[in-house]
Order: C-alpha cells, then structure tokens, then sequence
C-alpha cells in the first residue's frame, strides 16, 4: 500500500464566540479576568464597551473619520493590561483612558500627515460652502468639525469629553491628567473658536424641542 | 454668568446634543460581529502564545537535547504502523471515503455512511486524519500510541479511548461521543484543550462549547465504535434550524421561546426537553422576567444533566434567581453548591462575593467574615477583595 500524502489540512476557524448567560452576568473586571481563562468573556466586553469606544472615538476624530481599527486597538490595549488591571474598580474609565490615548495618538498621526503632505486630513471635507440639498444638521458638523480641525490636539479633547462626553471640567483635568486651571484655558480658547467659526449658524429647530430641555437643565 | 455666556452656553449644549444624536458611532450588525471575531481569535492566538514565551527557555533545553540525541533515535526508528483497508475507498493521496481502516496496533478507525476524510501521517505511535464531513469512529486500544483528528478548527487527540466524532462544515458544528478511555478537544473557543471523559459528549457550535452525559440508550453503530445517535438539537442539520430555542434566543425572540414551551407544556419540556432547549429556556424565561419558568429549567439542568458544565453554572444562576426574590438564605445555598461542584470555576469569585454580601444581608456576619477571608485567600487581588478585606477585618459583635 503506498504511504498516505503527508500534509495536513489547514484549520481555519470563522466561529464567533457566544457567551452564556453566566458571563453576560459579570461585571467588567471579573470578565477582563476571566479573559485569561475564557475567551468569550472578551466576546462580552465587546459587546458590552465596543459601542461606547467607538462613539468616543467617532466623536473626537470626526463623523467622517474610520475608527473601527482603532476601537479593535483599545481592546487590543485593554487585553495586553488585563494583568495590571486586577484591582481596577472602574474598568470603564480605564477603557476611556486608554480610547483617548487612542484617539490622541490618531489625530497626532493626522496632523503629521497633513504636514508632511501640505494638504488637510479633514474631518470633514470642504466645509465652506453649503452643499445642493445638504441638510442643515449635516451643514453645521462640517463646520464644527472645520473649528477643531483648527484647535490644537489637547483644545479638542478638552472640548470633546467636556461637550459630547458631557463630563465636568474636574472630571475632564482628572481624565487627562491636567490641571483645572490648564484645562478650563483650553476649553476656554476651544470654545471661542468654535463659536466664532459657527456664529451665524442656527442649530436645526428639529432639535430645538428636546435641545431646550436639555440646555435648562445644563 | 451674563446673559451673553448663558446664550454661548446653550448654543454648545444644543451642539453637542447634535454631535450625540448624529455621530453615535453605531455601525453595522456585520461590521459589529466581524470585529468581536477578529478580537476573541487575537485572545485565542494570544492565549496559545504566552505558554511560549514562558517555556522558551526549557524549550531551549529540550530542543538542545533533542539534537544531541537525534543521531541515536534515527538509528532506532521504528517502522510506521502498517494498515488495510475494509470497504470504502482510500485514494493514494490519503482521501478516505466509507472505509474502515484497521492499523497493526489493533486500532480501527472508520468513516460509516459515506463519511469523508484523509489519512495525513502514519508514523510508530499512531495517525493523523482529517474529517471532512459526516462521522468518524474510532477504537484504539494501546495507551502508547497517540491518534488525532483535525475536524473544521478543531483537532480531536486520543490515545486509547473508543469515540465518535461527527462534522458538518457547513453549520460549523462538531459531535464528540467519548464511550471509554479520554479524548481531549483543542479548538479556537478552547485553545488550551478541553479534557473529555468516558461517557461525555461535546458539542461545539459558533464557538459555544457544551459538555453533556451520553445518552446510554443510543444504539450503537457498526464500524470501530459505538453510535453517535444525537438528540434533535445536537444534529449537524438540527442546530441550524433557525426556528429552534438556541436560534430564538440568539435573535432576542424570547417570547417566542417561552410561548413554544407552553404550547409544548412546561411539565413535559422540564421533563424531556434536551439540555440546549432547557438552557435556551431558562435564558428566555430570564430575560422576560418568567423566573418560576427559569428556576424549573436551572434546576431541570441540574436533576437531568448532573455531571455538565451548565448544570454547575445552574446553580450559580439559581443563586442569582433567589437573590433576586429576596431569599438570601437560598441563595447562600445555591453559590455553595456551585462553589463545592466548581471550586476554580469562573464564577467561584463572583459566587463568594455574592455569597458573603448574601450573608451580611442575613446578619450572619461571622459565616460572612469566613467567606470573606476565603475570598481573599483564592482571589486576593480580585475585584472584590477591598470590600472583602473590609469584612474580614470586622470585629465580631
């Protein structure tokens, strides 16, 4: 009898791993530890933080920007910490930590890049002139985006997670490892800018309703 | 503030609020799931990784010892076990069909009803083969040799052990019947290998792993080995029936699932379903707040499938389920049960934690301390262990 081919087949997997009801239970420390053990518990941190990343990252970089690799870094962060993290009580500030260094070290990257190529890596492209059938909302991100296009990289965080991360000032200082005083010059120099570049710019009365409350609240 | 900045305020808040609603970040279901792919594989590869670098240096060793004695070994090696043919066909390559093939050790391995796969190395100590749809079984008799089976992402290793092993690639979904002797399962949801004894089966689909006792009524089957009857569920064809409880309770269809039951009689499902329906019940029955119908599935679990992995997990989730109702002095009992059955189970951490704040509850505060400092004993660096430490540093009344 001859002697049967020696090769082997190639073993590839396209499972996805689905978690049972006892880790969709547990809390994100305990998954973060269980990781080591059982790799659907880093199915059910995704699950659990992708969302969230992706929205922080998606609203400092831009709603034009790609972020998904970026989100697969954090948690690719995350997992390479697990070990130093095992007493860590509020997992989700270390993951918007580790989401804004991130996020940082890609708007860095972008400014080089524009730099070295003289061209801007817009956020959102030709902010100028107002789009045929545009619709109004779409109009003012451009153009906000157009403003921290223009701040420098700690202005736009400052102003990101104080705005659309709706964290106080000493909530944002503590995040970034800045001082009050340092951050509120910041927010204050990012916050001009922005309203100077959107003066004349109504925001979009279809929001206006629920806008209301919200600005009575604030 | 001046009227001024209260408006420059409000205009942000109006802006932001804008920013939230328009750049959410969602993306779609696909995109979503092809990055939670891409993450556990990484965790996978990383987790089959770090032995490595660990070992490296005994690696190192061995490698150098290895060398050293190669020259004596190649002198010794021993001839490759010889094997015929009986039935089915065996091509020259190694590709294997409807045959059963009796090796010199005495090991039959055979590919009934048309079952399909390759024969890819023979050596002194055993074979390697691959299953490339339908059923494998094997019997091995001599506990010096080593056999494998690569089957989709898995491989199946045995030494003598009497299994059956059943494919279907298309619905990604792996049988393994061991009848006697050990068989160990390595695959991408269990890198490290997942060890499987006589009289367990495993069933794996989309990377979740389920370990149940054989049903001993199954009839056997001719070839090597011993019938891989299945439940419905456990069929390669059955689990992709997208109307089937797992499938519901995938897509978030409780209601379905618990109508289903009670249309089928919940008496008769605690008492008949398999164990994927009774799990995807209780998981439903949970999800919309049936708790009487998830307790009867945990505990069905548990009188029915005693020696599984889910039936230790039940009872966790029966402690969960009484805390839930307020009976901390049941829920006591329930996390001892799961801490007795699964002493370094994933959920031993969070069943103490649970136990010892159950406890406090109960003002037993001495049993509490007690559970607390075994807290901090098995996970002292745990995420519980502050509050655990500040239990048992209690003075007691």
């Amino acid at each position: 009898m001859n002697a049967p081919h020696p090769s082997r087949p190639v073993a590839r997997s396209n499972l996805i791993a689905l978690p049972s009801p006892a880790l969709l239970d547990a809390d994100a420390v305990t998954l973060l530890n269980m990781v080591q053990h059982d790799p659907r518990a880093a199915a059910v941190l995704w699950e659990r933080f992708s969302r969230p990343v992706r929205g922080v990252l998606q609203r400092l970089l831009g709603p034009e920007a790609s972020v998904e690799a970026l989100v697969e870094e954090v948690f690719d962060r995350l997992l390479r910490r697990a070990s130093h993290l095992r007493g860590v009580r509020a997992l989700d500030q270390v993951i918007l930590r580790i989401a804004l260094d991130v996020g940082i070290r890609e708007l860095r990257r972008q400014r080089w890049t524009e730099w070295f190529a003289r061209a801007p890596v817009a956020s959102v492209a030709e902010h100028d002139e107002t789009r045929h059938g545009e619709l109004p909302e779409r109009r003012l991100l451009r153009r906000l985006y157009a403003a921290l296009d223009e701040l420098s990289v700690r202005e736009r965080v400052v102003f990101a997670l104080r705005y659309f991360e709706r964290m106080r000032v000493v909530e944002v200082a503590e995040t970034l490892g800045l001082s009050v005083q340092k951050t509120e010059r910041s927010l204050a120099r990012a916050t001009r800018a922005v309203l100077s570049e959107l003066e004349g710019t109504r925001v979009p009365s279809a929001f206006a309703s629920d806008l209301e409350v919200l600005a009575a609240e604030s | 503030m001046s009227a001024l900045e209260t408006d420059a305020e409000q205009r942000l808040v109006r802006i932001s609020e804008l920013v939230r609603r328009q750049v959410t970040g969602e993306v779609g279901e696909d995109l979503h799931r092809l990055g939670k792919q891409r993450l556990t594989q990484r965790v996978a590869e990383l987790r089959q990784r770090r032995p490595r670098r660990a070992w490296m240096a005994v690696a190192g060793v061995i490698v150098a010892g290895a060398v050293a004695g190669g020259a004596y070994f190649s002198l010794r090696a021993q001839k490759p076990l010889a094997y015929d043919v009986l039935g089915g066909y065996v091509s020259e390559g190694g590709y294997v069909a409807g045959a059963t093939l009796h090796f010199s050790d005495g090991t039959q391995i055979a590919f009934p009803d048309g079952g399909r796969g390759r024969l890819a190395a023979v050596d002194a100590s055993g074979a390697r083969l691959a299953l490339e749809s339908g059923r494998v079984s094997a019997r091995a008799e001599r506990a010096d040799t080593r056999w494998s089976i690569d089957v989709g992402p898995f491989v199946v290793h045995f030494g003598a052990a009497e299994l059956e092993v059943a494919w279907s690639g298309s619905e990604g979904l792996l049988d393994v019947a061991v009848r006697h002797g050990s068989a160990t399962v390595s695959g991408p949801p269990t890198p490290a290998g997942l060890g499987l004894r006589a009289g367990q089966r495993l069933v794996a689909h989309e990377g979740h792993l389920r370990v149940e006792a054989i049903d001993r009524t199954e009839p056997a089957t001719d070839g090597a080995g011993s019938a891989s009857a299945q439940s419905p569920s456990t069929e390669p064809g059955a689990a992709a029936d997208t109307s089937s409880w797992p499938a519901l309770v995938e897509r978030g269809e409780h209601q379905t699932v618990l109508a289903e039951a009670e249309q089928r009689d919940l008496e008769s499902c605690y008492a008949g379903c398999n164990l994927a329906d009774l799990i995807a019940l209780a998981d439903a029955a949970r999800m919309v707040g049936r708790m009487d119908v998830a307790q009867r599935s945990l505990e069905a679990q548990r009188a029915r499938f005693p020696s599984s992995a889910e039936a230790k997990s039940a009872a966790f989730l029966l402690g969960r389920l009484a805390e839930d109702t307020a009976d901390d002095a049941r829920a006591v009992e329930w996390y001892n049960h799961y801490l007795r059955e699964a002493p370094e189970g994933l959920l031993a951490a969070e069943a103490l934690d649970r136990k010892m704040t159950a406890l406090m509850r109960l003002g037993r505060v001495e049993q509490a301390r007690q559970t607390a400092h075994e807290y901090l004993q098995s996970f002292g660096a745990g995420p519980n262990a502050a509050r655990a430490r500040e239990l048992a540093e209690l003075q007691s009344p």
